[in-house]
């Protein structure tokens, strides 16, 4: 694993978030012992994943990332706030990543590739309506 | 930042997680969602030598609403009660309350009895669980007992739970079709734990009403007269009770903290009123 951020170390920023079985949990405060016997998916996990593949793709054209520390767990949370349907509108979008913070700041692309990724997901069905 | 070394061991059972804590001589802690007790590991806030997770003990996931109450294990997570898998029993208010606690990624491994627990008086769980009126069924090496929820919490991070006690149930009555409630919670950023909290419910078919307030500096506290006037129907002078009630805090709140406190009972109030 390589691409999944060490960073706050105490469960406050969300840049380390990864699934286990399925659903989004910090990776920093959940032990391995504990994880022993579920699934982990790292950000690395999703490459044959076609929401992910529409979600990169998102971030990449609405310029949801600058420095591009918190991506991992912006991506890995963004996909599950759109497969759960939680992602109507802005301030919606803002309540639900404010487990993730960004320090460059870059919310408004962040936002924006969301609303992106949103719109198309639901266009191949792989969001609800 | 990591946790001082310790060692850990998979409970498979209540009766087997007491007893490797019991037949320990260092200090071991109970782990379960480790949404709290995470944290204060990598910062060595808390340095247990042994760490019994219990996060996989079935009989703790236990859900049964056929009763009078609905009884919660205590491994229940606060994302299954947000997804409504939890039967909300409370009109809405656990629903409610279960989605605006931390972030989505920690509701999903955070459990209702290790909130409980775990004693932060800031806490959504514990200021619900009081102004509902629940009981907490807890085991430990010498047996079962219950303990009102309103008797749980000593102060902050403090409770009357001994080290070898678990949090297997919690059992939350069921609120008349016609009760109410009110819920308000002053965070400067989403997620965080609330500066200020207060919950009323009004279940007056049942002659009952509780308002609790929560705040970080004092454990929660029952509001005795602001109650007294909501199961009235709020005809009294609910501004004069709740006045009354916040002055005889052990702790004294400043004059920002008494404003905060007083608006939030107040807002908690109009809407269980309404």
């Amino acid at each position: 694993m390589h691409r999944h951020a060490l960073a706050c170390e105490h469960g406050v920023c969300g840049a380390c978030t990864i699934l286990l079985d399925g659903r989004p949990v910090r990776s920093c405060i959940t032990l391995a012992g504990q994880a022993s016997g579920s699934a982990v998916r790292t950000v690395e996990g999703f490459d044959d994943d076609a929401a992910m593949t529409i979600i990169r793709q998102a971030f990449h054209e609405a310029h949801g990332l600058q420095c591009g520390y918190c991506t991992p767990g912006m991506l890995v949370t963004v996909r599950d706030i759109l497969k759960r349907g939680k992602a109507a509108d802005q301030p919606e979008i803002r309540r639900e990543l404010s487990g993730n913070i960004c320090r460059c700041t870059g919310y408004m692309g962040i936002v924006e590739a969301v609303e992106l990724a949103r719109d198309r997901l639901k266009q191949v069905g792989l969001a609800p309506d | 930042m990591k946790p001082a070394p310790f060692d850990y061991v998979r409970a498979e059972s209540v009766e087997a997680a007491i007893g490797l804590v019991d037949g320990h001589s260092g200090f071991a802690k109970f782990i379960a969602g480790g949404q709290s007790l995470g944290p204060m590991l990598n910062l060595r806030i808390t340095q247990p030598d042994l760490l019994v997770d219990i996060s996989h003990v079935d009989a703790l996931t236990a859900v049964d609403a056929g009763g009078e109450a609905l009884v919660l294990g205590g491994g229940t997570l606060h994302a299954d009660v947000e997804d409504g898998i939890v039967p909300d029993v409370a009109n809405g208010m656990l629903q409610y309350v279960a989605a605006g606690i931390s972030y989505r990624a920690v509701r999903n491994r955070g459990t209702l009895g290790g909130s409980l627990a775990h004693a932060d008086p800031a806490a959504d769980w514990p200021v619900t669980m009081m102004a509902l009126g629940a009981e907490i069924d807890v085991r430990g090496i010498g047996g079962k007992r219950t303990i009102a929820a309103v008797d749980l919490i000593d102060g902050p991070l403090m409770t009357c739970l001994t080290d070898d006690e678990i949090v297997e149930q919690v059992r939350v009555p069921k609120l008349s079709k016609a009760a109410t409630w009110g819920y308000h919670k002053l965070c400067r950023k989403v997620g965080e734990f609330g500066h200020s909290l207060a919950a009323v419910v009004i279940d007056r078919d049942r002659g009952y009403a509780r308002a609790v307030l929560g705040c970080a500096t004092t454990p929660p506290m029952v509001l005795v007269h602001t109650s007294g006037v909501l199961v009235d129907g709020g005809g009294g002078d609910l501004g004069a009770a709740i006045e009354q009630d916040l002055g005889a805090s052990e702790f004294p709140f400043d004059d920002y903290e008494l404003q905060v406190h007083r608006t939030l009972v107040q807002r908690a109030g109009r809407d269980a009123l309404a």
